[in-house]
């Protein structure tokens, strides 16, 4: 299961805490990777800066990409994430805290897969999973604590 | 001819010239004429009475005595002496004859006989006139006794050679005095209009400041100072123009920097409006989160009154999120670009109170909506529009049942009026100025919770349209909110 990783781009720590909150507790047992801004996000994917010699063949599972993120904003992300052939079709699920339609548009066109309201909903985060086909393999049954 | 005309004064002038000189002359030709005609025949008639009288006269003591001979000498003389004498005169005699009391010729000049008096006095006339000739006949008297006639035939040619003479001369006269009547004319009408041809010249210049008509500077008359006039409107209108350009230059620089001002503006503010849907926002989902979080993970530690404070700070949470979402729609309906086009207002309501009903699946509602409500104007604005006040008619009407929805519309003054109907709790119409102001409720918030800024919305969206919204209630009885949107330009 350890490779089963959920990749949360989130700046706020609350917001963080939220949604960790919410996916532990609807049984999400797969390790989740918090980084706090655009530039983490990346040099995470790609093995860079702080995450120097970082095995970059195990990618994360699921990317939930906040769009508002100080250095480099989460539409950037998304964009080097869809350049680069290592995480071309790594599944990447917006969290959204407005209604803004340009927000959704921009990013569809970018190529987002889904979007969840933040902080995490776990109702919709539920459906973007099931869309994405990995429901099951996010799922822990039987919590082990 | 016409368009021949029409294309110079100089020639209608002249035209009218000829027509006027030929008409006049005329007139004044065969006036002329028939007058002497008139006045020289009347000299003529009275003229041949008198010379028969004379020689009736003349020749009465001959014929008393029977001098035939006398007689005949003397007509013969008359005759010839008429002849040699009145050469250029208007008449010659061309037979004189006399008759005795008997009706015998007692003498004529014509050997013939006598073709004017018939024996017997058959000749009653004492006058007739041919066309080259007239007749007169006399009585001659001798003591008071008339003894005989003298008739002469008076041959009138050389008036009438006299006549034509005259009217020649005359047609030749007035003939010459046409054409210099004209010639003059023309030369008049030249001079007239040859100075108009070079101001014509100049006018395609006015406004350039560029006219200087120096011919005409040395005239005093009407077209010195037409030209002059010309001139001083060509400067300034050519002076108003550069200071137009001048302001239109600065209006456009004005405008450029006020266009910019305010993108700057729009711009300013729609960042303010993300940022405040973002971090206006981050702080109350840690409120509600953390609230939401303590309640279910530690409920068990917390007593009725803290779990009850909890939920109180979750709904303050909640309410304000939802008046940062209503007060950024309000912004956003008044900023948003609008496109227009054919909007299907009972599609789009047929769909909002389909969800209604499906949220509140066990209420009952008797939802009427009109088919084929046209509008014309922006679809997202007129969701939204429709979206906030027939969930007004839902929220107003959640403590009836059933809640009565109508959506329909009339003609009124060539304009169709849409209208919302229900049976709900309705407001006082005393309150009816702060119906559709922001932040203005009329009812209290454990009544029907709410914002105050979906009326606003609404009214912002029909006043973007161009059109009216007005509403009517009673409280208890319900409510009905009537708007009218301008029609598509045809």
């Amino acid at each position: 299961m350890s490779s089963k990783i959920i990749l949360l781009v989130e700046d706020n720590p609350d917001d963080r805490i939220l949604t960790v909150r919410a996916l532990k507790q609807h049984n999400i047992s797969n390790q989740i990777q918090e980084v706090k801004d655009g530039q983490e996000a990346l040099d995470y994917l790609f093995g860079e800066g702080e995450y120097a010699g970082r095995d970059t063949s195990i990618q994360p599972q699921i990317i939930l990409l906040d769009l508002k993120l100080p250095r480099v904003d989460g539409l950037e992300v998304l964009q080097r994430i869809r350049a680069d052939s290592r995480t071309r079709r790594l599944p990447v699920v917006i969290l959204t805290s407005s209604n803004e339609q340009q927000d959704r548009v921009s990013s569809y066109d970018l190529g987002a897969n889904s979007y969840v309201r933040k902080p995490v909903d776990f109702n919709e985060f539920i459906e973007a999973a099931r869309q994405l086909g990995m429901y099951w393999l996010m799922l822990n049954e039987a919590p082990d604590d | 001819m016409r368009r021949w005309l029409s294309r110079s004064f100089f020639r209608q002038v002249s035209v009218v010239l000829l027509v006027f000189s030929v008409i006049s002359v005329s007139a004044y030709a065969i006036h002329n004429y028939y007058e002497l005609r008139r006045q020289w025949n009347d000299a003529i008639q009275s003229q041949a009475s008198d010379v028969t009288n004379l020689i009736a006269l003349i020749v009465a003591d001959d014929l008393r005595y029977g001098k035939t001979f006398s007689l005949w000498n003397k007509l013969k003389s008359f005759q010839e002496k008429g002849e040699h004498n009145q050469k250029g005169a208007l008449f010659r005699f061309r037979e004189i004859t006399v008759l005795d009391s008997l009706g015998t010729t007692a003498g004529s000049t014509n050997p013939a006989g006598h073709p004017l008096l018939q024996p017997y006095g058959a000749v009653t006339a004492t006058q007739t006139d041919g066309a080259d000739s007239i007749s007169r006949i006399a009585p001659i008297e001798f003591g008071g006794e008339k003894i005989g006639s003298v008739a002469i035939l008076f041959d009138i040619t050389p008036f009438k050679k006299f006549l034509w003479v005259h009217l020649r001369d005359l047609g030749v006269y007035l003939f010459a005095v046409t054409v210099a009547s004209v010639a003059i004319g023309l030369v008049l009408a030249g001079w007239i209009t040859y100075p108009l041809s070079s101001i014509q010249d100049a006018l395609p210049l006015m406004g350039s400041g560029n006219i200087f008509l120096s011919s005409f500077d040395q005239r005093q008359d009407e077209y010195g100072r037409l030209a002059r006039a010309i001139e001083s409107a060509d400067k300034r209108i050519h002076d108003d123009a550069m200071q137009i350009r001048m302001h239109r230059d600065t209006l456009e620089e004005t405008v450029r920097l006020r266009t910019n001002e305010l993108a700057a503006s729009n711009k300013e503010l729609e960042a303010f409006s993300y940022s405040v849907s973002h971090d206006l926002r981050a702080p109350l989902r840690a409120i509600d989160g953390f609230s939401q979080a303590l309640i279910e993970d530690y409920g068990n530690k917390l007593d009725e009154t803290a779990a009850f404070y909890l939920q109180r700070v979750r709904s303050g949470a909640q309410k304000m999120g939802s008046l940062i979402d209503d007060l950024l729609q309000l912004s956003r309906v008044t900023r948003i670009e609008m496109k227009y086009a054919k909007a299907d207002l009972s599609a789009m309501a047929e769909k909002i109170t389909h969800d209604f009903m499906t949220e509140e699946p066990g209420r009952e509602a008797r939802i009427t909506i009109a088919p084929s409500l046209i509008a014309y104007g922006d679809a997202g604005l007129l969701q939204i529009m429709l979206q906030n006040l027939l969930s007004n008619a839902w929220k107003y009407t959640g403590k009836k049942s059933p809640s009565v929805i109508e959506f329909g519309s009339f003609a009124q003054n060539d304009e169709q009026v849409f209208f919302i109907r229900d049976n709900g709790a309705g407001f006082d119409m005393r309150y009816i100025s702060k119906l559709f102001g922001a932040f203005q409720r009329l009812h209290t918030e454990e009544e029907f919770p709410g914002t105050g800024i979906g009326l606003a919305t609404v009214q912002r969206i029909v006043n973007r349209h161009g059109g009216r919204i007005w509403a009517e209630g009673k409280p208890g009885e319900g409510s009905c909110f009537y708007f009218v949107l301008p029609q598509a330009a045809a």
